[in-house]
């Protein structure tokens, strides 16, 4: 058997009590559950003690006890700092999970959640859907965006992490890489890549190319009573309360003053949110009266963009804020459609500015 | 129906009842609303001309009403006449008394009609029940209202020394009271559904709600559904699970048609929303806020595992 290294894991929560390592499989045969644990207790041998490792059946015919059963078969062979390190978890259809991992932080479930979506996402099985309303190519540049200019991570990506982070087959990624290689915008090491320090007219220039293959929706209030302030509120207290985020971040003029604080815009015109796929159902939760907009001459009050936004990487830069708010990109796309250019481009600059090893 | 003022209709109620039976009073309907929305603002005005007054609490409304009436009588208080206006004697059965209502000297503009606090400690009570109020001029009925009760929950005292009752309590009591749209019409109209009146009347208390919160940056109408909730605890607790499950059928059916529901908007643009000018798409857009804000909250809180979802969901968006 042929075990993988550590970054071909599907992902990583680094968490108070340390890093967990986590495998997703869909699978109903016991034997693949054993070479799973096999693979993370092997992975877990070359980490800190701290490091835990889990690994996720999703669609699995296979019940609980069966297998706890044979997690505890492994456990019982292996050596005694190893064995409470490693563990299974099922997720159900219905979005819960158990297994011998329960007593994580909700954070925790939640990003697992999100990482199984993008998983099955990646497995061509639907998940959030972003790929019927998102051009897969452009999920590639959005993604490598997200990681150099918001994770602040200039380790050049695996093709195969980039893969499964945008969720797209590797011809698509190889032609999306194509692209950025004929512009310049990419940087290769070996067989990893990761997206050149973009100037800042080629920052603008790739959130006018992400406004250009989003898609929108424009909602307006009949009632004209209605304010992005209070959608706002509404959206953040019910994230607050412990409402599920849908794949569902705030974007737009708020999106962008929380990721750049010095933004000089007051009384937005409307709230922008960013989804994850294409469902806006969650639009009727804030306000049921709100219809889409028939005329161009009608004042937007919420706007949806479905997009591709990588979420795992609030995992990677420990921001838990981030998780309502859409990426950078997303936001900066936003303020352009909105007609705040000058205000766009400061952001962009800061952008830039931010990442430190653009220094030189 | 002219445009009258709240705070001076208000004033003049509470000047003309006895201070001692202030507290037993509570002041429902068109100028309840109006006051608590427009109260201050010279430019807001109400049309109505019936001034709901309900004596509270049961064990006392007969004999506090009685009071009142044989006080406002004195004080030269003209029953307002009319078809059933003539007082009954003795012999007369209780559902064939006219109601009290009472005009001050001098105007005809609006009038004073008594209402009663239902007996909710009985689980049989009656929707609409009577009870005699024997007076030097004849006999009267006072009429209670079973829903009517949950204005009794926490109503606002006002600077004149009169309660009013809550708008959420007004629109739960008018959304239990029509589980469905009736065919029953509002006498002397053109073919207008009581049930429209009262349920556009829900819409049009929300409508207002929503401006209000706009107006003092307040949250009142996110409240509604807590403190519907709380109010069917506490004063319907055996059947509250019942009630509030279907608190919206009635509610629903209006916003399927789109001829009841400009009904209801007609209604509501000749009383409480008159002079708003508001438009049938924002008055469907405040009913789906209703019902998503309101009425599926109420469900949910009563809503038991295992028994299915609560029915007739609205549709998405369209």
């Amino acid at each position: 058997m042929k075990f993988p290294a550590l970054q071909e894991l599907d992902g990583r929560w680094d968490g108070a009590g340390g890093p967990i390592l986590v495998e997703v499989k869909k699978t109903s045969s016991m034997r693949d559950v054993r070479d799973m644990v096999l693979m993370m207790l092997q992975v877990l041998d070359e980490q800190p003690k701290k490091a835990q490792a889990v690994g996720v059946l999703t669609e699995t015919r296979l019940s609980e006890t069966r297998v706890l059963d044979e997690l505890q078969a492994i456990r019982s062979l292996v050596r005694p700092d190893l064995r409470d390190r490693v563990h299974c978890l099922l997720h159900t259809q219905d979005g819960t999970f158990t297994g011998s991992m329960m007593n994580k932080p909700s954070e925790f479930y939640n990003w697992l959640q999100e990482l199984i979506a993008s998983e099955m996402r990646a497995a061509g099985q639907g998940g959030g859907g972003a790929k019927d309303v998102f051009p897969a190519r452009h999920a590639v540049v959005a993604t490598l965006v997200a990681h150099r200019l918001w994770a602040h991570d200039p380790t050049p990506m695996r093709i195969g992490a980039l893969q499964r982070t945008a969720g797209v087959s590797y011809p698509t990624v190889a032609a999306a890489l194509q692209d950025l290689r004929e512009k310049r915008l990419l940087e290769e090491v070996g067989t990893s890549v990761r997206l050149r320090m973009p100037e800042q007219r080629e920052l603008m220039q790739l959130a006018r190319e992400h406004a250009a293959v989003r898609t929108s929706e424009y909602f307006v209030d009949p009632t004209g009573m209605e304010t992005p302030q209070r959608l706002q509120k509404l959206w953040i207290n019910r994230q607050l309360a412990g409402a599920k985020s849908e794949g569902v971040r705030i974007g737009g003029v708020a999106g962008a003053a929380h990721h750049f604080e010095y933004l000089d815009i007051s009384a937005p015109p409307r709230i922008d949110f960013s989804v994850q796929g294409n469902d806006s159902s969650f639009v009727r939760r804030l306000n049921a009266g709100l219809v889409p907009r028939t005329d161009p001459a009608q004042k937007v009050v919420l706007a949806v963009h479905h997009t591709w936004d990588p979420f795992f990487i609030e995992s990677l830069n420990g921001e838990s804020m981030g998780a309502r708010y859409a990426t950078p990109l997303e936001c900066l796309t936003d303020l352009i459609e909105l007609g705040y250019t000058r205000e766009a481009e400061e952001m962009a600059h800061h952008m830039i500015e931010e990442v430190p090893s653009a220094q030189p | 129906m002219e445009l009258m003022s709240p705070d001076d209709v208000l004033a003049q109620i509470a000047s003309a009842l006895p201070p001692t039976c202030r507290d037993n009073v509570i002041i429902v309907g068109s100028l309840a609303a109006g006051f608590h929305f427009f109260s201050g603002d010279p430019e807001r005005a109400i049309r109505t001309k019936d001034v709901d007054c309900m004596f509270t609490p049961h064990a006392s409304a007969v004999t506090v009403a009685h009071q009142v009436t044989e006080q406002l009588f004195d004080a030269k208080w003209q029953q307002r006449q009319g078809a059933w206006s003539t007082p009954g004697d003795a012999s007369t059965p209780e559902d064939q008394l006219p109601l009290v209502r009472l005009a001050p000297p001098g105007q005809a503009q609006w009038f004073l009609e008594l209402l009663g606090a239902p007996d909710l400690q009985r689980p049989d009570s009656p929707a609409k029940a009577m009870h005699r109020i024997e007076t030097n001029r004849g006999h009267f009925a006072l009429c209670s209202f079973r829903y009517l009760g949950l204005v009794e929950w926490r109503p606002i005292l006002t600077e004149h020394g009169l309660r009013i009752a809550r708008p959420e309590m007004m629109a739960l009591a008018n959304l239990l009271h029509h589980p469905r749209v009736a065919p029953d019409l509002i006498s002397g109209t053109d073919g207008w559904k009581r049930s429209n009146k009262d349920l556009g009347r829900v819409l049009a208390l929300a409508w207002l709600t929503r401006e209000r919160d706009m107006r003092h940056d307040t949250e009142d109408l996110d409240r509604w559904a807590e403190h519907m909730t709380q109010a069917l605890r506490e004063r319907f607790p055996g059947e509250a699970q019942a009630l509030a499950t279907g608190a919206g059928t009635g509610l629903r059916q209006m916003l399927r048609s789109e001829r009841d529901l400009a009904q209801a908007l007609r209604i509501c643009n000749l009383g409480l929303l008159a002079s708003l000018e508001v438009g049938e798409s924002a008055f469907r857009a405040i009913g789906e806020q209703v019902l998503a804000e309101v009425v599926e909250p109420l469900e949910a809180a009563f809503h038991v595992p295992g028994e299915g979802s609560t029915p007739d969901r609205p549709r998405p968006h369209r």
